[in-house]
């Protein structure tokens, strides 16, 4: 025996189409809010980007950079400089120095000059020194050209 | 199909080796292209290859906005900050001066100094030079490259610079193979400027600046720039600033020199030039480490252009020398290395004519044959080192002696001689001591006499110099033998302080080390007998106690930012490395 057909109760469709609209409205706020959020981050970025663009723009007549002139603002900073790192380095050293111990007293061997007395190949030797520096001299003086050079400080 | 069945067994295997190569292959290659687009991509490189190759100097400073923004965070800067050592550097009018004169020329450029260090600075730097030497004179040039972060800002510094100084300068625009650069004249004379997107040329010769444009863009695709590879080879590609001098490019000029010199000194020059032509390059670097800074000479040499006396003497197994671990642990300084007297004697005779080294060898034997033995080169310096040492350590405190413990030792054998090596050469100095206190005595008397005494360590025999009255508390200039080594110590306890050797494990310095100056020991040693030197210093300086106080705290308070100082030889078959390291209390790098 078969059942009889189910009946849909009264006003069923009125109420489908009601509960669908209200739950597309329910999820359409969220997306409308994420737009505005959206919208409005533009609006602002441009606003700011006008700003900074109307900031950066070049403006002719307003004497904003002072003449100053760089290579003395460049040398002063430079005789400044040497200046720190020598005093700083006198400081230390005088600081220090006071640590360094009494000289001994006069030693009759040390004082007798007993290493001068070493002359012909010995005093060869100790003039090898002096040899590898002139030797050098090139390599020395081209260095010290190029520091010239470069400080723009020519050295004739 | 049974034939197959071994064939198929082994086939997932088969496959999963296959796979594994080529899994193993294609990481090979990634990272290979990988480390390819890395050297591409360096800025240094990108520098280095518009360098000629025909320059004597190249100073190269690299990533200096990563290595300072770590250097600036770091513990060590923030103590630095609050030493008196920064007092000393912040406050003066030389120090306001260069603020002045800072703030003026970054205020005039519209910038700042970590905006100039990071976008500008921060990548590369290359500063070269070529000397106008040899025969062909060709002009010296110089070349300051700047590669920057930031190709606008550069352009628009470069801008603004010329701007500021419209009314100093006079400015040409120039081209050279389609490319523009231009002449700044002023008052000191002529440089020229050329600039693409992130590089910056400065040079003060046209020519080199136009040959640079040429390099520039014939560079695309090229290799590894040879100059690169001459700092790897010397192992100073990666340090912070490394200078880099090309031994060919003095060497006509030496040569020159050399030419003009005549006898003894033409044998000396004909020497150096020997080694001279041996050096393949030479490095100066200067690294930051998170352990402390280092400056670096390395020398590259080609090991077959040396004689051969000197190749034995520099390519010779070179290891620490024993008297590392016998000096004692709290050593303030401690030098010590080992020098092979043979090697030495031959090395040096490269230097002389055979005559000159005949009379060398006679004079020797004649000035030291009073105290030595007639044949002091055969009978004596053979058995003489190789170890060879220096230290200087803290006396045992709560005692007034306060004079440090130094000992300077050498390593003696007893050689064939009779009496032997050793002691005749403790019979030298004792004698040397007799005439000293003989000399001394004719002149002072009383409490100021000089007196040779002795005692025994050991069943050895340990000679010393005592005079109260001239001698700092703890001072007794003594010699003599101990465990194979002959002693020459500021008194008889610094030769007892000289351990057996192993007796000491403390950390060594890398390499083969030289020298190390324990900065921790010795501010150990001044704030321990802080009042006895405060006593001292008044009384040497005639100046008040608080004053000498003052002079120690300031010693002490600079010192305590560092660990120590070390300098050690590196070698390797081709290279001859000279590091000196300073190590700091605190990490130097964030």
């Amino acid at each position: 025996m078969l059942m009889p057909a189910p009946v849909p109760p009264r006003g069923l469709r009125q109420q489908i189409v009601r509960k669908a609209l209200a739950d597309r409205r329910r999820r359409q706020r969220p997306r409308f809010w994420v737009a505005a959020a959206l919208a409005a981050s533009v609006v602002v970025a441009l606003l700011i980007a006008r700003n900074r663009l109307a900031n950066q723009r070049p403006v002719p007549e307003e004497p904003a950079v002072a003449r100053v002139p760089i290579d003395q603002s460049v040398r002063e900073a430079r005789e400044a400089l040497a200046s720190i790192v020598n005093r700083t380095k006198d400081e230390a050293l005088n600081q220090g120095r006071v640590l360094l111990p009494k000289p001994l007293p006069d030693m009759p061997m040390v004082s007798a000059g007993w290493g001068n007395s070493w002359t012909g190949p010995i005093g060869s030797l100790r003039e090898t020194g002096h040899g590898l520096s002139t030797t050098l001299e090139p390599v020395v003086s081209s260095a010290d050209r190029a520091v010239h050079l470069f400080l723009r400080d020519q050295k004739q | 199909m049974k034939f197959l069945q071994p064939a198929l067994a082994i086939m997932p295997q088969f496959a999963r080796i296959r796979l594994r190569s080529v899994v193993g292959i294609l990481l090979g290659a990634v990272i290979v292209a990988q480390a390819t687009a890395a050297r591409a991509a360096s800025p240094r490189d990108e520098l280095l290859r518009l360098v000629p190759e025909d320059v004597g100097f190249c100073l190269v400073i690299q990533d200096l906005r990563g290595q300072l923004d770590s250097f600036l965070n770091s513990r060590f800067y923030e103590r630095f900050r609050s030493s008196p050592l920064y007092r000393t550097l912040r406050h003066g009018p030389d120090a306001d001066q260069f603020v002045a004169a800072q703030k003026q020329l970054l205020e005039a450029l519209h910038t700042s100094w970590p905006e100039l260090r990071d976008e500008i600075f921060g990548d590369a730097v290359v500063i070269s030079y070529r000397p106008a030497l040899g025969k062909d004179k060709k002009p010296e040039q110089g070349l300051i490259l700047v590669r920057a972060r930031k190709a606008d800002l550069l352009r628009e510094l470069v801008n603004r610079l010329n701007d500021v100084q419209a009314n100093e300068i006079k400015i040409d625009k120039r081209s050279h193979a389609g490319a523009e650069y231009f002449q700044r004249d002023d008052a000191r004379g002529t440089h020229f400027v050329y600039v693409r997107g992130s590089l910056l040329a400065l040079s003060p010769n046209e020519d080199a600046l136009e040959q640079l444009i040429d390099r520039d863009q014939a560079a695309a695709g090229a290799g590894v720039p040879p100059l690169v590879q001459q700092l790897e080879k010397l192992g100073a590609a990666e340090a912070l600033a490394t200078l880099w001098i090309n031994p060919r490019i003095f060497e006509a000029e030496m040569e020159r020199h050399a030419e003009h010199a005549r006898g003894s000194d033409a044998i000396l020059h004909r020497a150096i030039m020997t080694y001279w032509k041996a050096l393949e390059g030479i490095a100066l670097s200067f690294s930051l480490e998170p352990q402390g800074a280092e400056l670096r000479l390395t020398f590259r040499t080609e090991p077959k252009r040396l004689p051969e006396p000197a190749r034995q003497f520099l390519t010779a197994e070179t290891k620490p020398s024993e008297l590392w671990s016998r000096f004692p642990e709290n050593a303030i300084l401690t030098v010590a290395g080992r020098m092979n007297t043979g090697e030495w004697n031959s090395f040096l005779g490269t230097f002389m004519d055979p005559k000159s080294r005949g009379d060398l060898r006679d004079q020797l034997n004649r000035k030291a044959s009073a105290a030595l033995g007639d044949n002091v080169v055969d009978d004596i310096l053979p058995f003489l080192g190789p170890d060879w040492g220096f230290c200087i350590a803290a006396p045992p405190g709560g005692r007034p002696e306060w004079f440090p413990h130094m000992a300077w030792a050498l390593r003696v054998q007893r050689g064939k001689t009779n009496p032997p090596v050793d002691q005749s050469l403790v019979n030298m100095l004792k004698a040397f001591a007799g005439i000293m206190v003989f000399a001394y005595n004719m002149n002072h008397a009383g409490d100021d006499e000089l007196a040779l005494r002795s005692l025994k360590r050991d069943g050895a025999e340990i000679n010393y110099l005592k005079n109260d009255k001239q001698f700092p508390p703890g001072f007794q200039p003594a010699f003599g033998l101990k465990d194979g080594y002959l002693i020459i110590a500021s008194s008889p306890q610094a030769i007892d302080a000289l351990g057996r050797a192993g007796a000491t494990t403390k950390a060594m310095p890398a390499g083969v080390p030289l020298l190390r100056l324990s900065v921790v020991q010795l501010s150990r040693f001044l704030e321990e007998r802080k009042d006895i030197l405060a006593d001292h210093i008044a009384e040497k300086h005639r100046i008040t106690k608080e004053e000498a106080s003052r002079h120690l705290n300031f010693v002490r308070e600079a010192l305590a930012l560092f660990e120590s100082v070390e300098f050690s030889q590196q070698p390797s078959v081709d290279r001859i490395s000279l590091a000196l390291r300073v190590r700091t209390a605190d990490p130097l790098k964030r």
